[in-house]
């Protein structure tokens, strides 16, 4: 599986879609992606290792967006 | 789209050692065989390839000894291997898994004696073998191998979709796995995940903060203590220096007095000669007083010779009292043999004689005893002796005693004469005496106070020192407690970061929900499609998916029919399966065991024609008969790739050959 296949893309435009309706506004769409991407490549990694790749993603999205 | 280039199988089953190669089109492949040739063993050795499953045949320790080649086992090899070659887009995938005997184990008597192993290459590079059981992991799930390799009469198993039982909840998990829909259930729980590590870190704060408020209140009352007690000592140790500056000014004072020197020794000559006044006073007193007894001293020398007399008086008595004494215990001794009728100093027996002589011997002492009014006098002789001595000593006193202390007495006299002339010489020499010696008084007086207050204020410095000692000790014990300190700043941080993960769940949670609903109307729709050209009952116009992706059949006029036809089971199960690969995210090859279950002709026919739609590589084992042969050349047409026969050499040898 890889990111560039049409189920992923629709996955996540279904959940942006919902991010833009819902005004989730402070989740950026780059974030939804990052995430689902970290999801899609790590399909059937081990959980601990998958983990800290979103533990690594979240913490590097407020340090870097400290009013968040 | 993952597409099988090539199947090798060496020693499993019947197969010695067989390649079978694919062709890289699009399309359909079929293998034919008879009942028992191994159709089924090639479908097990891809299940073997790809999961390492072993068919279990009742006795899962034996199983693994069960599949291997009979021929090979009696030339002693006890090997298996399956390499399956694979292409996903623009990678080549080798994968061999090996059931290998244990070097010990001279002849395998079931999977204890066997290594299982795994080796995956991609693009000739061969992975390392954690990293290739998660790469194959990730490629072919072992739980949706259901929807790639699997036997036609088992289809039915869809069937029980619409059934809240375990294995139709496996399924359903399955399907959605298969349709790619953990990544959001999974992302989902990762973020709930982090979320709840953040909302604890949140409450550990915020308690934190409270705890923190209360000995920051404790903390600012201490360090207000300690600013009034440090403000008190500041005054104390000025008063200090004021004091000690008092004092230095008092000794300039003390110094600019001129004759200040003559002061000091007038003052200790006048105390000297107060002293001397108390000891001149105290030995007057003592030879007055032996003067007063001096006259005494003339009945001296009586009072000697009258000691004496009495003395030989006492003396008599005290003599004939220790004779009596021992007349007394003689006498005692003899009344004890009298009475005992035996002597009691040798024991010997006493006759009648003996005692009549023993009785006048003790009437004879009774006569010596002391009369009573000897010992009155005695006493009295002793009382007036005691009376004697007491006054002899006073009376002893000699004109040399007197004459010692009335030396003493002029000593000191001249001592204080001396001293009283040295006074006089003084104040004669110290001018404005009077005047000078009351300002001195005065100084020293005051100096004598200042020096109190200097005491005072050091003690008082001193106290504050340790009270403030004791506030910087505490104030420290308590800032120590504040292990890390929030401020709120940082409490509105992880506030909003609590909020924010709060909706990111809740964006995944409804956009599951959303996905999954979608996915299921993408699957109904292309189910549907695909069941409209699969089933010749007209009447009978889509699919409707449930709750678990079970598929219900729907009638023209709206009613829901329920699929109780094996043969329309059979159906069902094969569009659904169409449906879920057509919108995977991975598309994958489709191998089947006879597939054409209960299925009439009519809908074997139009099973050949909608294979292709299942997905673009269908590998078919069929016996023969199964399906028309001249309807699958027909109507595949190009899209019929290869066709295969499996051939015996013997039970134990089957070659796949080419058509």
């Amino acid at each position: 599986m890889n990111k560039d296949n049409e189920n992923f893309e629709k996955m996540f435009y279904t959940v942006d879609g919902i991010r833009v309706k819902k005004n989730y506004e402070n989740i950026t769409q780059k974030l939804l992606f990052d995430l689902l991407v970290i999801e899609e490549e790590n399909y059937d990694v081990e959980h601990k290792v998958v983990m800290k790749n979103v533990i690594d993603l979240f913490d590097d999205y407020f340090n870097n967006i400290p009013d968040n | 789209m993952l597409k099988v280039k090539s199947v090798r199988i060496y020693g499993f089953g019947p197969y010695i050692h067989q390649t079978l190669d694919f062709d890289d089109r699009n399309g359909v492949t079929i293998i034919w065989g008879d009942n028992g040739v191994g159709k089924t063993t090639f479908i097990n050795a891809l299940k073997f390839g790809f999961y390492g499953e072993i068919p279990n045949f009742g006795n899962e320790e034996k199983s693994i000894v069960n599949i291997v080649n009979q021929h090979n086992m009696d030339s002693g090899n006890y090997d298996v291997s399956v390499t399956i070659e694979f292409e996903i887009e623009d990678d080549d995938y080798s994968l061999t898994r090996y059931a290998k005997v244990k070097n010990n184990a001279l002849k395998p008597e079931g999977l204890s004696d066997y290594d299982i192993s795994l080796s995956l290459a991609k693009n000739s590079r061969v992975l390392a073998p954690q990293e290739a059981k998660s790469a194959l992991n990730t490629i072919m799930p072992e739980n949706t191998s259901r929807f790639f390799i699997f036997d036609g009469e088992l289809l039915e198993e869809y069937t029980r979709l619409s059934e809240n039982t375990q294995q139709s909840l496996k399924l359903k998990d399955s399907i959605e796995q298969i349709l790619g829909l953990p990544i959001l259930t999974k992302a989902k729980m990762h973020v709930d995940e982090y979320k709840k590590n953040v909302s604890n870190q949140l409450l550990d704060r915020e308690k934190k903060s409270d705890k923190n408020k209360k000995i920051h209140d404790k903390i600012s009352s201490l360090k207000e203590d300690l600013e009034d007690d440090e403000k008190e000592k500041e005054y104390y140790a000025n008063e200090l220096l004021e004091f000690e500056n008092q004092f230095k000014e008092i000794a300039k004072e003390r110094y600019k007095i001129s004759d200040g020197a003559k002061l000091q020794e007038y003052d200790e000559l006048k105390k000297s000669h107060e002293e001397i006044e108390q000891n001149i006073s105290t030995l007057k007193s003592k030879i007055k007083e032996l003067i007063n007894e001096q006259w005494r001293g003339l009945i001296l020398n009586r009072l000697i010779t009258e000691k004496m007399r009495l003395k030989n008086i006492t003396d008599k008595y005290e003599e004939d009292k220790s004779i009596f004494d021992s007349h007394k215990r003689t006498r005692d001794i003899y009344q004890i043999s009298i009475n005992k009728r035996a002597c009691e100093v040798c024991q010997k027996k006493l006759n009648n004689e003996d005692i009549d002589l023993l009785n006048k011997k003790m009437s004879e002492i009774k006569s010596l005893d002391i009369p009573k009014e000897n010992k009155e006098i005695y006493e009295k002789c002793k009382s007036s002796i005691m009376i004697i001595e007491k006054y002899e000593h006073n009376l002893s006193v000699t004109p040399e005693t007197l004459k010692f202390y009335s030396n003493n007495l002029d000593n000191l006299i001249i001592q204080r004469s001396t001293i009283e002339i040295k006074m006089e010489t003084l104040i004669k020499e110290i001018e404005d005496f009077d005047n000078q010696r009351n300002q001195n008084i005065l100084l020293r007086d005051r100096e004598k106070i200042v020096l109190e207050n200097i005491v005072n204020a050091k003690e008082s410095i001193e106290t504050k020192n340790q009270k403030i000692k004791k506030h910087k000790e505490e104030i420290t014990k308590l800032e120590n407690k504040i292990k890390e300190d929030i401020n709120d700043e940082e409490l509105e941080i992880f506030k909003k970061k609590d909020k924010f993960l709060e909706d990111f769940s809740n964006l995944l949670d409804e956009g599951i929900d959303v996905f999954r609903s979608e996915l299921k109307d993408r699957v109904e729709k292309d189910a549907s499609d695909l069941f409209k050209k699969f089933s010749n009952q007209k009447e009978f116009v889509e699919l409707k998916i449930n709750e678990n992706y079970g598929l219900d059949i729907v009638h023209k006029s709206g009613v829901i029919v329920p699929v109780k036809s094996s043969g329309f089971s059979h159906i069902v199960s094969l569009c659904l399966i169409g449906a879920l690969h057509k919108n995977a995210p991975v598309q994958g090859p489709v191998f089947i065991d006879s597939p054409s279950g209960r299925l009439d002709e009519a809908h074997k026919n139009n099973l050949i024609n909608i294979l292709t739609e299942i997905s673009n590589q269908v590998v078919l084992l069929l016996y023969h008969g199964e399906l028309d042969e001249q309807n699958i050349r027909r109507n595949l047409g190009p899209s019929l790739l290869n066709e295969y026969n499996l051939e015996q050499e013997d039970a134990f040898d089957v070659r796949i050959i080419e058509r």
